[in-house]
């Protein structure tokens, strides 16, 4: 008592060791538990990021393209056609990349987008000779070019006055603009 | 029998001392391996599917670094946008890329893969680094732990991009930037303006802040204190503005090679504002609820580790007139934030009803409620502060700098975040990323802050 510490009996000191251990069990298994929901949380944020939005079939039209275009050759395409493209193939996509210092490069989306929604062949075959596109990649899925997600209106590609296809498979083809 | 009995109990005894001697002694590399394999089991997902992910521009890199495999050059003219243009992006990851695909063999696709999980080993290691070189080895193995944690840190290194490698690199070039290696933290700086513009665009924020802060602390020194000390204070200054000059001349200079100008505000994502602003439940999502809660503990910790030695430093007032500062400082700010949290992180009041679930049912809480549990947990944290300050006896002894560094990189980040505020309006988004560097770092120090006061009950 002298040295001013407070006795405390074996059991006491038993019981108290016990609840202390419990305790510890109880922060850990509630750390732990949280750690793991906000982990899991992460992985659901992360997992819509890994869905790669090209085709299979659009990834084997890249052989038929290197086979048969010549490096940078500029094809019509949507953002995700675009780098696809520009990454298998070194081609050249209307859209797609680092769009830090090109030029109207609002307007261009614009037409793009406007390019796969028309029906009309000849204001589909203007926009994509103003950007000096001699092909079309038209994929097997819904196109994104800036605005909006869409389904190409492919009745334009009949008229055989501006496109030839040159590539099927499946809904997957390839327009040759004239 | 009793013999035998007694002896294999002692046998089995001595066995599970040895064991938790050993894991006792081994702790730091235990839970950084933990870290790691937790950190390659998040970032795994990027094996999953048949081809790389695509979101975020993904292979406009394997572009450039496809021309290098194929033609044994980088590209000047950029293959984006119908070509035809300068190729501005800086070169670095791309590089990285193209060269270890010629070295290994393999596909660009899976090169961009293996570099994904190469960065999940070093992602807890660089945070693990940066956190031991500002506080101690056990706030560092929380810093490694807690980075496997916010989704956004997740969504910009499981996918094969350039911000993913400046990511990984910040936090190493900051703890080369502290210590004594001053050739690795030039290089350092070199190699992250050359890999991504936003995160040389942070680096840059974060050390001009810390030299603002630095001189703060001079003119603190020189002015109240008068402890002026002349090595440590210019050394730190010659370190910032040398890299500040660095980062900015190297980029420019890339640039104007490029494009023939300096003006960043000429570039399309300022001229058209790309990005979104953060919204608070954008903020709470992406960051995960544990850092979030744990960084604003060690955001108070580090507020009032420098209040008490600003406090010390004047010599006007009383002790008991520092003290009563200190405990009404850190009363208010820990229950404005406990009042912040538990009102479904919002000031305003009863702007959502809380309901605490586990592990006690609590709720749903009321506005007074949650005023009085704001009050019992403030006058806990004030119990708690005091305890580490007193009876810790590594804790709350880190060096000034350390939390001035740490505050650095959090207003860097946070102004980043919110420059919609100043009429910016780009990146916000992208720069939430950044900001939750310094937040698992507070995170980790507000973790070990309760260990600590544990440990100090104990004791």
């Amino acid at each position: 008592m002298g040295s001013g510490r407070i006795f405390i009996s074996p059991g006491v000191a038993r019981i108290l060791t016990f609840a202390a251990f419990a305790l510890v069990l109880l922060v850990s298994a509630a750390a732990a538990y949280f750690f793991n929901e906000d982990m899991n949380k992460a992985k659901w944020q992360s997992d819509a990021w890994m869905n790669p939005v090209i085709t299979q079939k659009e990834e084997r039209a890249m052989q038929w393209v290197r086979e048969n275009t010549v490096e940078r050759e500029v094809f019509v395409t949507d953002i995700f056609g675009g780098e696809h493209l520009m990454g298998e193939t070194l081609r050249e996509g209307t859209e797609g990349g680092d769009w830090a210092i090109v030029p109207e490069v609002v307007p261009r989306m614009s037409d793009v987008n406007e390019f796969f929604k028309t029906s009309d062949s000849a204001k589909a075959h203007e926009i994509a000779k103003k950007y000096g596109a001699n092909f079309a990649l038209i994929p097997d899925r819904q196109l994104f070019a800036g605005f909006e997600w869409l389904s190409p209106d492919r009745s334009k590609f009949s008229n055989s006055d501006y496109f030839e296809m040159v590539y099927q498979d499946g809904e997957m083809q390839i327009f040759e603009i004239k | 029998m009793g013999y035998q009995s007694n002896l294999k109990q002692s046998t089995h005894s001595d066995n599970a001392k040895i064991l938790l001697t050993y894991v006792a002694k081994h702790k730091t590399k235990f839970f950084l391996l933990l870290a790691i394999i937790l950190s390659l089991n998040t970032h795994w997902m990027v094996l999953r599917e048949w081809h790389m992910p695509t979101y975020g521009n993904t292979m406009i890199h394997i572009a450039s670094a496809r021309h290098v495999v194929e033609h044994g050059e980088y590209p000047l003219i950029d293959y984006s946008y119908g070509g035809g243009i300068a190729n501005l992006y800086v070169p670095h990851y791309r590089m990285l890329v193209a060269t270890t695909s010629i070295l290994t063999g393999f596909s660009l696709d899976f090169t961009s893969r293996m570099l994904v999980l190469l960065f999940a080993i070093l992602l807890p290691l660089g945070f693990f680094l940066l956190t031991r070189r500002l506080f101690d080895e056990n706030t560092a193995v929380f810093a490694a732990l807690f980075s496997i944690l916010p989704g956004e840190m997740l969504i910009y290194t499981v996918r094969p991009l350039p911000q993913a490698l400046g990511l990984i690199l910040l936090p190493i070039a900051f703890h080369a930037f502290l210590g004594r290696k001053q050739f690795l933290m030039f290089f350092l700086a070199f190699i992250i303006t050359f890999t991504h513009q936003e995160a040389v665009a942070y680096l840059f924020g974060a050390v001009g802040v810390f030299l603002a802060f630095t001189v703060l602390h001079i003119l603190w020194r020189l002015f109240v204190s008068k402890q002026f000390n002349h090595q440590i204070h210019s050394d730190l200054v010659r370190k910032s503005l040398f890299l500040l000059v660095l980062c900015i001349s190297v980029y420019l200079l890339w640039q104007f090679i490029m494009i023939g100008h300096i003006n960043v505000f000429e570039l399309a994502q300022f001229k058209n504002h790309e990005g979104n602003t953060v919204s608070l439940d954008s903020y709470l999502l992406k960051t995960g609820n544990l850092v979030v809660s744990f960084s604003l503990l060690g955001l108070l910790i580090s507020l009032s580790f420098l209040l008490r030695n600003l406090l010390s430093d004047v010599n006007n007032i009383s002790a008991e007139m520092k003290g009563g500062i200190f405990v009404f400082f850190t009363f208010f700010a820990s229950a404005l934030s406990s009042f912040f949290i538990l009102n479904g992180f919002s000031l305003s009041r009863n702007a959502s009803f809380v309901s605490i679930s586990f592990p006690i049912f609590l709720g749903p809480l009321e506005g007074t409620e949650i005023i009085f549990i704001s009050i019992v947990v403030a006058l806990f944290f004030v119990f708690v502060i005091k305890a580490l300050f007193e009876k810790s006896k590594s804790f709350m002894k880190s060096d000034k700098i350390a939390h001035l560094f740490l505050l650095a990189l959090f207003f860097a980040g946070f102004f980043a975040v919110k420059n919609d505020a100043v009429g910016i309006r780009v990146f916000m988004d992208r720069f939430l990323v950044y900001l939750q560097q310094p937040l698992i770092i507070f995170a980790s120090l507000g973790a070990n802050g309760i260990v600590e006061f544990v440990n100090s009950l104990r004791k």
